[in-house]
């Protein structure tokens, strides 16, 4: 009498295969692809980073950015365009706009100052600040017209 | 000398009737819509800097390009890198004149409807642009401005990638609302 063979229930599907290798390619394909889309899609759907916990390019005074711009608006924007500056300086203007977003204005050496928006996150830490007050403003500089213009921005707690 | 003492009355009569005649902000929104078939596209800009003199009609806007705000982040990472290329071309200006501001009358309140016509400079590339837009006057001040214009994309030779062209309006439309304030000159 031959021995019974007793086929684990793990040799079984290992026998059995419960997938074909073309079906394996297909599914592999189709993962591969939906993670691909997820990810097209999140960055397509990528919030606004916030700069509150990255480190500024540069912190300086209010004079030294309107001096450099006013001195050398191309070779400033070479330095600060798109840039994470922080700067420091004396509030000459707090204004509150009509969907009742603060902006600041800090006082530069001559008619010139920087102008900052600030991201809607900041919008609380300003509710508190006067003209005259000293403060450290971080955001993303984008240039001069009048003023230099800081956009995105968060206040620095000294 | 009679004459003399005319004229010059004239003249202090007209400067001190006159009074307010520039208006300013350094808070003026452009915003300005691309919106294809496939896909919204807007951004806003709220730091528009602009001048407006009601005895020649001259009226200016500039702007940072790297100011516009878009609701999504990658949007406005193309916008400033691949389309206007706001690193070599950070700033956009408009420089043009109400060519009918004697029909604002500054003693009457009221928004009255006038016509524009200026240059844009835009990605490097100026052309004219001709509008209709409002003046808006209260107690003696022009308090706002605003205006919508269509521009053509490629008359500012900001090219799309033949990949996305579907997705963005060929044409985009602007628009423009300045909240004017009295101008101190100091």
């Amino acid at each position: 009498m031959e021995p019974q063979t007793i086929n684990s229930p793990f040799e079984q599907i290992q026998n059995v295969p419960l997938l074909s290798m073309k079906k394996l390619m297909i599914i592999l394909a189709g993962i591969a692809i939906l993670t691909g889309a997820g990810y097209g899609y999140y960055l397509y759907n990528k919030p606004h980073q916030s700069i509150a916990d990255e480190a500024p390019a540069f912190s300086i005074n209010v004079n030294k950015i309107i001096n450099d711009y006013e001195a050398d608006e191309k070779k400033a924007n070479e330095l600060y365009l798109g840039k994470i500056v922080e700067v420091s300086g004396l509030i000459s203007e707090k204004t509150l706009d009509s969907k009742g977003n603060y902006s600041i204005i800090l006082q530069g050496p001559d008619l010139a100052g920087v102008s900052c928006e600030f991201e809607p996150n900041a919008q609380n830490s300003l509710t508190n600040l006067k003209e005259g007050q000293e403060v450290k403003i971080k955001g993303i500089c984008t240039g001069i017209l009048m003023d230099v213009v800081l956009v995105d921005c968060v206040y620095v707690n000294q | 000398m009679r004459k003399l003492f005319l004229s010059i009355l004239l003249l202090v009569t007209v400067f001190t009737v006159n009074g307010q005649n520039q208006f300013f902000t350094k808070s003026g929104k452009i915003y300005f819509n691309a919106t294809s078939s496939m896909e919204t596209i807007e951004a806003t800009n709220e730091k528009a800097v602009s001048k407006l003199d009601v005895t020649t009609g001259t009226i200016e806007f500039a702007l940072l390009m790297k100011a516009f705000s878009f609701e999504k982040a990658l949007m406005q990472e193309h916008f400033n890198e691949n389309y206007v290329e706001s690193d070599q071309f950070p700033k956009a200006a408009f420089k043009g004149t109400i060519t009918d501001i004697k029909t604002v009358d500054l003693q009457k309140n009221g928004t009255y409807p006038v016509k524009v016509k200026g240059m844009l400079t835009l990605h490097g590339e100026t052309k004219e642009v001709m509008t209709d837009g409002t003046l808006t006057v209260k107690d003696g001040n022009i308090t706002s401005a605003k205006s919508q214009f269509k521009i053509l994309l490629e008359d500012y030779k900001i090219i799309i990638p033949s990949v996305v062209k579907e997705k963005i309006s060929k044409d985009v439309l602007i628009k423009v609302d300045l909240n004017y304030e009295p101008y101190k000159s100091s």
